[in-house]
């Protein structure tokens, strides 16, 4: 909530006049005024925010001044391409660290955990962006395997998976990384706890300790972490769509910068924020749901 | 009952050693131990005097810098050179283990019943019936409602609770032999007589052997038969109960004795210790282990190992200078 | 009196000059890592090219040459031209500068701040500490893109706003430790000892929290460089960090990959810098981080 309305605040504050912005300094004063009617700026600055804040909460983000359209219809246009992209890339990270992270966590200081080890933290470190750049080069023009700009026909799923390859590996490599040290991490630690020693000593088959009892219990933190997480993800989609020249609030993010469309930049930033909110909070719900000492306590 | 078949946990001359990064430490060195059938040994010592590395030996759980030599026989079967399936096997259905801390030794993110359901997946049974079982056992170890406890979580059970419930599910099989690592510890001492009762009670119901871990005098004196006590890795006495808090030889039993609260008489305000520390076990001294912190030590004990003398069946002690206290 | 003086004497385990002393042993450590040493490798090549680069540099990076556009590889052009013909060996070195710049200004600003407001945190009132531990999280769990790409498009682009922008969403990584520090010693007998006999906060924090999170500080800010550069060189390409015709490693990879299809080398020569530096400052951090974790995890 802090987030959104300092944030919200901040962009109201913009220096010098967002009509002038808008039209550009050749603008007649009267065009102006009429903008500046138009979007409301003429009236006190409490009035404007709370207008704002009421609009809101209507699903009333304003009307974009250049195409005309209601901007919320805008976003949501675009919402539904990045939120492909991040889910896909998220879950594919998640498919490939986790079982890594298990893995090296049961093979701990063989040769393969340390493979693993520094070709994570490499994962990790290196900036999404760059991967995105390399694997167009590589992939779509040295090896015109898979495409590079746009994400296919819609109502074609085949054309659309394709496009979304490349992107969702570019983001997801960091994700992959850092999963797989974190569930390494997290399951060596349970591994030395006590249960999982009275366990064994129950008798119960290794596959069972390892998948019942520990696993659950190593993986319970990685829901937080992939929901704050989502965080990350979407600066590094904005990056990967205006490489691959997806469609996204990404780039429609960027495009309304370039256009000096401040609203809608706006609007994005917004939605982004409480698409980000959402994302923590149904973390914290999950993992409600699924750990039984937090659903007893609330 | 335990039935026919069962003859014992022997071991013979276990020594474990630990290489860590400061050298070698020599944490257990050459113990004998026997628990006969449907008899309770009590292991007696201080922290430090090697109860975890006996025991974590025994059940196939040393760590992996461990290097264990000697023989641990159970049922004259070597369970030191019994591979892991074989071992677990046995662990669970012959053997069974109390841990010493319910909170931890109890999978936190599963029901009670999960888990009790779950060991049980040798025994043949259908569902239900492993459900119900698992209830009846939940009630003969007096565990209030039962039927309820089974879905709840560890973190819902008071402690005494827990301890309980590991109790049940370490005697749902009716092992031959009950491990019961310091059972009651982490408990306040209400709780600690009715473990012991309890343990008691299955105990003699069973018919198993029970060999339990623990420096609470009291409990040993209630429910052992035979009494090992342990010093910095090696074996200081053993005999059986009434001889070692009757007619206790070695020094350290003595001051172990003296100074357990609960057998104090008098009312004091100062409680007696034993003076010193556990000795470092990286470098063993050649002398009697206990010497530096035994009050009637002479030059022989600080110059050569004390031969364990056998007194009788079962009744051991490594002291230089037993026969003469013990006249005194 | 005396136990006034015995503890006048102890700092609370480490002093500045214990701190110092420990460096070259901290040096033996992190080379005998493989890891490390190519980390440790990795960013003193950083600095060195960083200070020294724009001498190195064969070409003016700025000249254009449009004869030469786009040419591959030669003895002339180490790595190639650009589209404009610019020589991108000498726009890779400058480029090195301006990211060493950026990611010193900007991490010694952030590590600034956040002790500041760490320090108020763990010393301050409670109410003080509430607000800023809630300011430190919605800072610190935000996208910083997209925060960063909204802030160009009201202040418009330019290095400084960059800075800005990084310090004001890294500032809270150092923020956390230092509050965790303090409040860790705020109680302690030294502590109150001190303030009995009217040492000042300032005092307090440079001889007693301070040193003892050195360490741990050193570590942040090599995992936070790959961080800031990722984000400088983010903003450049997209044209909203450092301007044209300033090389940056980001310029010089926006500028390719608009050609990416006629010359692979400019993304080549831009990209990989950028790896190599992410990569070897979190190697060096990685290795750091597991000297100073106690070395229980390596035990067992």
């Amino acid at each position: 909530m802090l987030a959104v309305t300092s944030l919200v605040l901040m962009i109201r504050l913009v220096p010098g006049d967002p009509a002038t912005v808008l039209l550009g300094p050749r603008a007649t004063e009267a065009a102006k005024a009429a903008l500046r009617a138009q979007m409301g700026l003429d009236q006190p600055f409490p009035i404007q925010v709370v207008g704002f804040l009421w609009n809101v909460l209507h699903g009333d983000l304003g009307m974009d001044v250049i195409s005309r359209r209601p901007i919320a219809d805008i976003v949501m246009a675009q919402l539904p391409y990045t939120l492909t992209l991040i889910g896909v890339a998220m879950a594919g990270a998640a498919l490939i660290g986790i079982p890594l992270g298990c893995y090296s966590a049961l093979r701990r200081n063989s040769w393969v955990d340390n493979v693993i080890g520094v070709l994570a933290v490499s994962a990790i470190a290196m900036p999404s962006f760059v991967i995105a750049i390399y694997f167009v080069l590589i992939f779509s023009i040295q090896l015109n395997l898979l495409p590079a700009i746009g994400s296919g026909a819609p109502g074609n799923i085949l054309e659309q998976v394709r496009h979304l390859i490349l992107p969702a590996l570019a983001i997801g490599l960091n994700w992959v990384g850092y999963l797989a040290r974190f569930v390494r991490s997290s399951m060596i630690e349970v591994l030395g706890e006590r249960h999982i020693r009275s366990a064994r000593a129950h008798g119960l088959r290794e596959s069972r300790v390892l998948f019942s009892y520990a696993l659950p219990l190593a993986i319970l933190p990685t829901i937080t972490v992939i929901g704050v997480g989502i965080g990350s993800l979407l600066s590094a989609a904005v990056l990967t769509e205006i490489v691959f020249a997806r469609p996204g609030i990404g780039k429609l993010m960027f495009d309304s910068i370039t256009q000096r469309n401040y609203p809608v930049v706006m609007a994005v930033v917004l939605v982004t924020t409480i698409l980000f909110i959402a994302c923590t909070t149904l973390a914290d719900v999950i993992n409600g749901l699924v750990d039984p000492r937090v659903r007893q306590t609330s | 009952m335990t039935g026919n078949a069962f003859k014992g946990l022997n071991v013979r001359g276990l020594s474990v050693d630990y290489q860590t990064a400061s050298g070698k430490v020599h944490a257990l060195r050459n113990v004998d131990l026997d628990v006969p059938a449907g008899a309770v040994v009590g292991i007696v010592g201080e922290s430090g005097c090697g109860k975890s590395s006996l025991i974590s030996s025994i059940i196939g759980q040393a760590p992996d810098n461990a290097q264990i030599s000697g023989r641990i026989d159970f049922n004259h079967q070597s369970l030191l050179e019994l591979p892991p399936d074989r071992m677990r096997d046995l662990m669970g259905q012959r053997i069974s283990v109390v841990f010493q801390d319910p909170m931890t030794s109890l999978n936190p993110i599963r029901s009670i019943g999960r888990q009790m359901i779950d060991i049980q997946y040798r025994t043949g049974r259908g569902r239900a019936e492993k459900r119900e079982y698992a209830i009846e056992m939940l009630k003969k170890v007096g565990v209030s409602d039962p039927a309820d406890r089974m879905n709840q979580y560890a973190f819902q059970l008071s402690g005494g609770m827990r301890q309980r419930v590991s109790i049940a599910m370490a005697l749902m099989a009716r092992p031959d032999l009950l491990i019961a690592d310091e059972p009651t510890t982490a408990l306040d001492t209400t709780l600690e007589v009715q473990i012991i009762r309890l343990l008691k009670e299955l105990q003699k119901e069973i018919g198993c052997s029970i060999l339990l871990v623990s420096h609470h005098l009291g409990m040993i004196a209630e429910l052992c038969d035979y009494v090992v006590v342990l010093y910095a890795g090696e074996v200081a006495e053993a005999g059986t109960v009434r001889d070692i808090f009757h007619h206790s030889l070695h020094p350290y039993t003595r001051r172990l004795l003296e100074c357990d609260p609960g057998l104090i008489e008098k009312v004091t305000r100062r409680l007696p210790t034993i003076a010193g520390e556990i000795p470092n076990l990286l470098q063993i001294s050649p002398g009697c282990i206990f010497a530096p912190r035994c009050d009637c030590a002479q030059q022989a004990c600080l110059a050569r190992r004390p031969p364990l003398l056998q007194l009788g069946p079962g009744r051991r002690v490594a002291c230089h200078r037993a026969a003469e206290l013990d006249a005194a | 009196m005396a136990a006034v003086v015995s503890w006048r004497f102890e700092t609370s385990r480490v002093g500045i000059s214990g701190t110092l002393g420990r460096i070259p042993a901290a040096l033996r450590l992190v080379t005998r890592s493989r890891l490390g040493a190519f980390g440790l490798m990795i960013v003193v090549a950083f600095i060195l090219i960083g200070i020294f680069g724009a001498w190195l540099a064969p070409h003016d990076p700025n000249a254009i040459n449009v004869r030469a556009r786009l040419a591959p590889p030669s003895w002339t052009n180490l790595l190639g031209t650009d589209q404009l013909g610019r020589d991108i060996l000498s726009r890779v070195l400058v480029g090195t500068r301006v990211s060493l710049l950026v990611a010193l200004s900007s991490i010694l600003l952030a590590a600034a701040l956040g002790i500041l407001m760490g320090l108020a945190s763990g010393y301050g009132p409670r109410w003080l500490d509430r607000i800023l531990i809630a300011i430190f999280d919605t800072v610190r769990s935000f996208p910083t893109l997209m925060f960063g790409i909204a802030v160009i498009a009201l202040f418009g682009p330019s290095i400084w706003t960059v800075i800005a922008i990084i310090v004001t969403t890294t500032f809270p990584i150092y923020a956390r430790i230092v509050r965790t520090q303090t409040m860790a010693i705020k109680n302690t007998e030294f502590i109150l000892a001190e303030r009995s006999i009217g040492a000042s906060p300032v005092r307090i924090a440079f001889v007693h929290v301070l040193p003892n999170i050195v360490g741990q500080l050193f570590i942040l800010a090599s995992m936070d460089v790959p961080v800031v550069i990722m984000i400088e060189s983010g903003l450049s390409f997209l044209g909203l960090g450092i301007r044209p015709p300033n090389a940056s490693w980001g310029t010089i990879l926006n500028d390719g990959y608009a050609f990416v299809r006629n010359s692979p080398w400019p993304v080549i020569a831009g990209g990989v810098p950028l790896i190599l530096t992410t990569i070897g400052f979190t190697f060096l951090g990685e290795t750091l981080r597991d000297l100073l974790d106690p070395k229980l995890r390596n035990e067992r």
